[in-house]
């Protein structure tokens, strides 16, 4: 018999899978088969995630015993159903959940859409984000007229519960002296 | 007369379908009070379900998959309106799908809600669109889980964030049967997106049929995720249809006989298995496309659906056994294919 695949070799290899309720019999060559064995590696998201779950062995034993208090789902078992129980599961598991993530997605923060009961917080909170990272890189390059003009927008979006960090009050010391005509790059860096 | 440019150029955006099938959008919503689905108890399924259908009966129509006979929940299934797995917990799972079959949303599968919307060929932002639609309709009255960091929350890690999969169902024979599709799969790879075999997870591309979808749910934006699959789409539509040009060019004797023997078998056989009419049908389907043969190729296509087992059984009175589907399966495709 000649492989059903190629038509061309003789069919040494007899498999069966059952797709869709439907017992599917082939038979096929050497070579075809290892073909049919490479479009297995194109699973889904699920293979893919128990595979990075199954090698993540550097996981402590703590979380043997970690469970989820909301759901009783426990990390142990997570590992390996790669389902987790509820919501709260997040919080719970949030230490081992963020690098498995960031394997998954190469990402850890969200920046898509967002509810709309939230919409106001969440754009507030990126936009502050923007602006220390900007403020940052202000920083860096020295540009510390920026970086107070920056400081400032920051200051007046947070609301004023929340303190100035350490990082805002130094940029201070900077643009008291950092007159507005003076260049930035004449301030000593070391400020 | 038409300016031979211009006429290409309006024969090919109706003509994208010859590689791109159809569109597909998929939205994974939960309700933050509840446990996702595999932790729910009866009562909490039963809310679950009820929240759906009382936010959305206004435009779909909701089916109780208990109450629904298991021919008609695998007719849901080869229609892809529902997935196989929703069918694993009938008593607690629902779907609801819109008239025009074009929407539908999963209750209870592996999430609360799927929301799915299907558009032809490579129309995604139609699809794209639609799901949103829903989705904001849907957030008006409900309180999704949520997290600042992590987006939408998930009961699998891999769909969190935006909790969106967008897909394109490619059918791509010349690069199949020339091995390439190899290359494919390790390119896509790089850009955070996957591609796999249409039926069924883990086997072969039955067909040659494969959907491209995104991997990666987590740290883009829904319009960066939907670009990213349309770019790639898009590629791979060119990369297939320059390797059927050179099939054609290079062994045109042999791969139109491929073509036609599988039209002889379509047309003449008096029984196929569902098996031997996927693969014929791809032969087909690529002979369409290449206007080796004069056949319409949404005749083709449409025969995708109604030569599956399950609408087969439907159009039938009595039970029938494996051979007499495939005896009907060779007529439905007979009686089709006359040009
Ligand atoms: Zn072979
Ligand atoms: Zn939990």
């Amino acid at each position: 018999m000649l492989c059903e695949k190629c038509g061309v070799a003789p069919a040494t290899i007899h498999l069966t899978t059952i797709v869709g309720g439907e017992k599917i019999e082939q038979h096929l060559c050497a070579a075809c088969c290892q073909k049919q064995k490479q479009a297995l590696t194109m699973a889904g998201m699920s293979t893919l995630l128990l595979s990075l779950l199954k090698g993540a062995s550097g996981v402590p034993d703590e979380t043997v015993t970690l469970r989820c208090h909301s759901c009783g789902q426990t990390f142990e078992v997570f590992q390996k159903t790669g389902m987790l129980g509820c919501p709260k599961c997040y919080e719970v598991f949030k230490e081992h959940l963020t690098p498995l993530l960031s394997r998954i997605h190469g990402k850890t923060s969200h920046t898509g859409r967002v509810p709309p009961d939230t919409f106001e917080q969440t754009t507030m909170a990126r936009r502050l984000e923007s602006l220390r990272r900007n403020m940052d890189r202000a920083i860096a390059e020295e540009d510390f007229e920026l970086a107070a003009q920056l400081r400032d927008e920051i200051r007046a979006m947070q609301p004023a519960k929340e303190p100035s960090s350490d990082e805002l009050d130094s940029i201070d010391n900077v643009a008291v002296a950092c007159p507005d005509d003076v260049t930035c790059g004449e301030v000593s860096a070391d400020a | 007369m038409l300016d031979d440019s211009l006429l290409q150029k309006a024969s090919e955006s109706v003509m994208d379908n010859d590689v791109a099938i159809s569109s597909r959008m998929r939205l994974a919503r939960n309700f933050a009070d509840l446990p996702f689905p595999g932790f729910m108890d009866m009562e909490q399924a039963q809310e679950s379900v009820r929240r759906c259908v009382s936010a959305l009966s206004d435009t779909l129509t909701p089916y109780a998959l208990d109450k629904l006979p298991p021919l008609k929940r695998m007719i849901l299934v080869e229609k892809h309106l529902i997935s196989r797995d929703l069918l694993k917990t009938p008593e607690r799972s629902a779907a609801m799908i819109s008239s025009d079959e074009k929407l539908s949303v999963m209750i209870n599968e592996e999430d609360h809600l799927r929301i799915q919307s299907f558009a032809p060929a490579f129309e995604l932002d139609l699809a794209f669109a639609k799901a949103f639609e829903a989705d904001t309709r849907l957030q008006e009255k409900m309180n999704f889980a949520y997290d600042t960091d992590l987006g939408f929350l998930t009961a699998c890690p891999t769909n969190t964030g935006t909790g969106m999969r967008a897909s394109v169902m490619l059918h791509l024979p010349a690069l199949t049967w020339s091995g390439e599709i190899s290359k494919v799969t390790q390119a896509v790879s790089k850009l955070g997106l996957t591609i796999r075999g249409l039926y069924g997870e883990g086997t072969e591309a039955q067909g040659d049929l494969y959907q491209l979808s995104n991997q990666v749910t987590l740290g883009r934006t829904e319009e960066e995720i939907l670009s990213d699959v349309k770019t790639a789409a898009s590629q791979m539509v060119e990369w297939e249809r320059r390797i059927r040009a050179a099939l054609h060019a290079g062994d045109k004797i042999n791969l139109e006989d491929r073509m036609l023997r599988a039209l002889g078998v379509l047309e003449r056989a008096r029984k196929i298995t569902s098996k031997e009419f996927m693969q014929k049908w791809s032969a087909v389907r690529f002979a369409s496309c290449m206007r080796v043969i004069p056949h319409n190729i949404s005749v083709i296509d449409d025969l995708l659906v109604s030569a599956q087992p399950a609408s087969l059984q439907s159009q039938a009175s009595e039970t029938l056994s494996d051979e007499q589907r495939d005896i009907r399966r060779a007529e439905l495709v007979q009686s089709r294919l006359k040009v």
